[in-house]
């Protein structure tokens, strides 16, 4: 039966429980844990000890990356595959080159920004332990749910769930693999 | 005191929520739009008449393949016409959505986030709508690969960079990516909460297709707010920068009435006046059919109407300066064309009309009684959108009718396939649009939760834009809290 | 409210340096221009569009404040107010140019056949610059007036209910004058500085003056925060929250200034037109072409990516130094706007860069940045730095304190 399960998650009623909860969690020096509720919450991430997301860094070598790509491009093209005389223009018209270039900067952030984000996340994942535990549907709906892994150094069974049911729940379920 | 202080407040910057609701409510009254078994009557028909209206596009987009696009009114010297002007029109309504998305996210707006998923789907639809004009202007589109993308091909040639036409397919292309991107990602959570609510099989398959397994993890949530930020920081440079690029299309030319330098901030503020005045055509019925009052007060509205007034004063500004540096240019190029725009010409009533729908009608704005009225405020933006589109036809066609050889100059009108072109897709984005209500959550779910007073944490709210802007600094110790910490 | 919100006894021993500094300046400036009338009536325009440009940025930004509410508003207000009310002195600062008309501009000294002076007949006049220029002024001072009379009669208010209808005044004062207030600085712009080179334009001259007037003073108003800010009373109300908004507004006017300069070269270099394109000439000729290439990398690159890091927002020092950088960059972008414009001891040519920088370009802007900062204090102390009684106040000094 121990071996089967995922974790041990919680539910609670509110934000505020929730975060308490994740504070005590941390505190009491459960690592692997996670918390889930219908909306976002600024206070989770200190106290679950969330670190911050690389992301951003992520987003400004893709902008970076795109620029290059819009500089290299057009120039390969107007100045070195095909100069063409357009307008008495000089073949490296930096000024008319820049709306590309912009375009091609935003265009890599944007996507560096939402795949990056996707891919950190490990989604689409259509399966997920958590959705084993009927209740935890409403986790997208009103209630806020507090989750202990079973890969969690400390993790025991019966000592676990006495926490998670010291924590002042609505319920503790079992979660299985 | 503190309360006689709340209470000044509350008149100044009303709640954006009316009406009790909890999260539970929430949830079910936007989610049930979707979920619900019986569609409203009104639905068919809004749906049944835009689709059919949609057809029109269908007819005119085989007669312009079958035939090419002298069934159109364009001639020399006007040889952009219809086609340019339905594409601007078109592009413009979309930058209301992306203006309410992010740089009313980055300006800390709480109004934004009732009417931020149906502006930016508005956005998608009106980018759908805009791109296919260019396209077919080529007339044979499916060559318009090689004119239009760099990649290298059989002939050796390759687009020219220097031209604005080019600038566009860059900015509209990333602009109807990262739009699409945005809306898709803003949609995840609610798509996760229609799953986890669909009764229906066929419906649980697809929401839970679209949310990609999302379960509101807390880790989740933090790269998500990021992802989020950082979309916002990148669209709003880079909707400023798509008009500008449309309004380049004009401005790098020599043509007098195109060559201004207002034209870029002078086109965005358009864009968003115009984009403004569609969200106020859309969202006033939709309130009202959906029952949505509480979601999109009447605050809302109060909104909306100020940002088209500012916006339609500084159209207006455009429009002063093009007129006074005409004039005070000396140049007799620039003389010609104001006098020829405003008086002299031969579509002077179409700027004498403009002035009208967008200088004019807004005026009424400035005063209480139009402004929280949704009537008025419905027909003042019809009256603009109106008004938006004839500025369009008056920079393009005054400006091209009389160019500078007079032997040349000729007079244009539309045909019925201009005419059966525009009007067609006017039916195809409502027919869009009309899906999108049926199937997607209108408003963004779980942006209203954190406005509700469930949503905080030990007297923090969980305010959504708020936590946004400040996403980058939710965590700056890696040791555990300790107890003293914890307690404050 | 019986919090003591008066600005700090100290500002006076920089209001007498500030006097020093700027008498000096003004007696030398003086000198200088006794020998070469133009060059120090072009370096005295230089200092009063630069500073003017403080005041008159600081009339729009009190009334964009109104308009869009937020923390940082209440908490700059003063500050901006009082550049405001400076007015009356850089109505002062014009005369030399008004009196000095024919030695500046080179439209006093064009042919009658010359195609401006026939298309724009008596505007193009000394008595109408000057006419226009009362105008201009006369306007600005209804806004000043009536903006700093409410927000005086505001601190007066008996209970925070009639100070929000002051506060309802303003804000309602401010959305209709916002537009007068644009549109006199795109005629007054083009009047003193534009016309420089009668026979050049571009539309969107304006809202290049309009964006960098607000720079300026935002920047400036940092510079004062980060000063009153170290002290009482104004320690208790200035917060992080606060930099980093007033960060970001410099960072989107940073950006917008830049939008708004490409656009212009932009289109102007792509057009390539006789009417227009000499003006970009001028400025690509070397010398000139080093000072606009310093302005791309230091007046946009520079400030974005360091203004792009939020811990630099909220930090006042950094803040401040970046304020303090983009102001000076301000006025060597005033100079490029400036200085090249066509001379009338040139005949209507204009100079190369260094025969056409002079020590009296830098003279000018000490000599007008000094009697401007001394009569800014003075304003400055004349009430307290903050609204006493809005009814924000409270809600404003809160939302600073936190991150």
């Amino acid at each position: 039966m121990d071996k089967k399960l995922y974790g041990l998650m919680a539910e609670f009623d509110s934000a505020t429980e929730l975060v308490d909860a994740a504070r005590a969690t941390r505190d009491a020096g459960y690592r692997k844990t996670d918390a889930f509720s219908p909306f976002p919450i600024h206070d989770i991430d200190e106290a679950l000890g969330i670190k911050r997301s690389i992301l951003p860094v992520l987003v400004f070598f893709g902008g970076i990356t795109g620029l290059l790509l819009g500089i290299s491009l057009q120039v390969f093209v107007h100045y070195i595959d095909y100069p063409l005389n357009i307008g008495g223009r000089p073949y490296l018209s930096w000024i008319s080159f820049v709306p590309p270039a912009y375009e091609l900067t935003i265009l890599l952030a944007g996507f560096t920004a939402v795949f990056g984000m996707l891919f950190l996340n490990g989604l689409p994942r259509p399966y997920h332990p958590v959705f084993n535990v009927p209740r935890f549907a409403l986790a997208t709906r009103e209630k806020f749910f507090l989750l202990i892994e079973s890969a969690d150094e400390i993790y025991d069974y019966d000592d676990t769930k006495g926490f998670l049911e010291g924590l002042k729940p609505q319920e503790v379920f079992d979660v299985e693999e | 005191m503190a309360k006689d202080l709340k209470q000044i407040h509350e008149k100044i910057y009303p709640p954006m929520v009316e009406g009790e609701h909890t999260l539970a409510t929430v949830s079910d009254k936007i989610g049930d739009v979707t979920l619900k078994k019986k569609t409203p009557w009104h639905w068919f028909v809004g749906f049944g008449i835009s689709f059919m209206v949609a057809q029109l596009l269908l007819f005119s987009v085989v007669t312009l393949l079958a035939k090419g696009i002298g069934i159109w009114g364009n001639n020399q010297p006007v040889g952009w016409a219809f086609d340019i002007i339905n594409f601007v029109w078109w592009i413009g309504i979309g930058h209301a959505g992306t203006l309410i998305s992010a740089i009313l996210l980055l300006l800390n707006q709480k109004w934004r986030t009732s009417i931020n998923r149906f502006a930016e789907a508005m956005t998608l639809f009106a980018v759908a709508c805009a791109a296919m004009f260019p396209l077919l202007h080529t007339g044979r589109p499916w060559l318009a690969a090689y004119w239009l993308f760099p990649y290298p091909n059989t002939m050796g040639i390759w687009p020219q960079f220097r031209s604005p036409l080019i600038w566009d397919v860059f900015a509209v292309s990333t602009y109807a990516t990262i739009s699409l991107l945005f809306w898709y990602v803003g949609l995840i959570p609610d798509l996760a909460t229609l799953r986890d609510r669909a009764k229906n099989k066929v419906f649980k398959f697809f929401y839970a297709a679209l949310s990609w397994g999302w379960r509101g993890s807390a880790r989740h949530w933090h790269r998500y707010e990021i992802a989020y930020l950082l979309l916002a920081g990148i669209s709003t440079p880079l909707v400023l920068s798509v008009h500008s690029i449309v309004s380049f299309d004009f401005s790098v030319s020599q043509v007098p009435g195109w060559h201004a330098t207002i034209f870029p901030p002078y086109f965005v503020a358009g864009a968003i006046f115009a984009g403004f005045a569609m969200v106020l055509i859309l969202c006033i019925p939709l309130r009202v059919w959906y029952n949505m009052k509480d979601f999109i007060t009447d605050t809302h509205l109060v909104y909306m109407g100020k940002v088209m007034l500012a916006t339609g004063l500084i159209v207006v500004y455009g429009y002063a300066m093009e007129a006074y540096f005409g004039w005070y240019s000396s140049s007799q190029y620039e003389v010609f064309m104001v006098k020829n725009r405003i008086w002299e010409g031969p579509y002077w009533w179409s700027y004498w009309l403009l002035i009208i729908c967008n200088g004019l009608s807004i005026q009424l704005l400035w005063f209480k009684r139009f402004r929280e009225s949704p009537f008025w405020l419905f027909m003042i933006s019809i009256v603009v959108s109106i008004g938006m589109w004839l500025e369009r036809f008056v920079i393009i066609v005054t400006s091209l009718n009389r160019d500078f050889l007079p032997s040349s100059w000729a007079m244009y009108s539309p045909t019925m396939f201009d005419w059966s072109m525009f009007v067609g897709t006017i039916g195809f984005f409502f027919t869009l649009l009309y899906l999108f209500v049926r199937f997607l959550p209108v408003i963004s779910i779980f942006e209203v939760r954190t406005l509700l007073p469930e949503a905080n944490v030990h007297g923090h709210q969980q305010d959504f834009e708020e936590n946004v802007l400040e996403v980058e600094y939710t965590y700056e110790r890696t040791d555990p809290p300790n107890k003293e910490d914890a307690e404050s | 409210m019986a919090e003591n919100y008066n600005a700090p006894a100290e500002l006076n021993k920089f209001r007498t340096i500030a006097l020093g500094v700027g008498g000096i300046g003004l007696i030398v400036w003086a000198a200088g221009t006794y020998f070469h009338l133009e060059q120090g009536l072009r370096s005295w325009l230089l200092g009063f569009i630069f500073w003017g440009g403080i005041t008159i940025g600081g009339i729009g930004v009190t009334m964009l404040q109104y308009l869009t509410g937020g923390a940082w508003g209440v908490v700059i207000r003063r500050i901006v107010e009082a550049a405001s009310r400076v007015l009356p002195l850089v109505f002062l600062m014009w005369l030399p140019l008004a009196f000095g008309i024919t030695h500046l501009y080179e439209w006093t000294h064009l042919p009658p056949d010359d195609f401006t002076v026939i298309g724009r007949g008596a505007y193009q006049t000394p008595m109408w610059w000057v006419i226009r220029g009362l105008i201009y002024f006369a306007l600005f001072g209804v806004m000043v007036y009536l903006l700093n009379t409410w927000s005086a009669n505001q601190d007066k208010s008996a209970d925070h209910e009639e100070a929000a209808r002051w506060l309802g005044k303003a804000t309602a004062f401010s959305g209709p004058t916002m537009v007068i207030y644009v549109l006199v600085i795109s005629f007054a712009t083009v009047d003193w500085v534009m016309s420089l080179d009668p026979h050049w334009f571009s539309t969107i001259w304006g809202l290049l003056f309009v964006v960098g007037w607000a720079l300026s003073t935002f920047c400036f108003s940092v510079l004062m925060l980060a000063w009153l800010g170290d002290r009482a009373p104004f320690n208790r109300v200035l917060g992080k929250r606060h930099l980093h908004d007033i960060g970001k507004l410099i960072l989107a006017l940073v950006m917008v200034w830049a939008y708004f300069n490409f656009s212009q070269l932009l289109i102007i270099y792509s057009g390539n037109i006789p009417e227009e394109t000499g003006w970009y000439l001028t400025r690509m000729t070397p010398g000139w072409f080093w000072i606009g290439m310093i302005l791309i990398l230091f007046h946009f690159a520079f400030p974005f990516l360091f203004l792009l890091k939020q811990d630099w927002k909220k930090n006042i020092r950094m803040l401040s130094s970046i304020a303090i950088f983009i102001l000076l960059i301000r006025l060597v972008d005033m100079f490029f706007l400036i200085s090249p414009m066509p001379r009338i001891a040139e005949h209507g040519g204009s100079l190369v860069l260094s025969q056409s920088f002079s020590w009296l370009d830098i003279v000018g802007p000490i000599a007008v940045g000094g009697i401007w900062l001394w009569y800014f204090f003075g304003q400055l102390m004349k009430r307290p730095l903050v609204p006493v009684m809005d009814p924000f106040l409270e809600k404003a000094i809160e939302h600073g304190q936190g991150h």
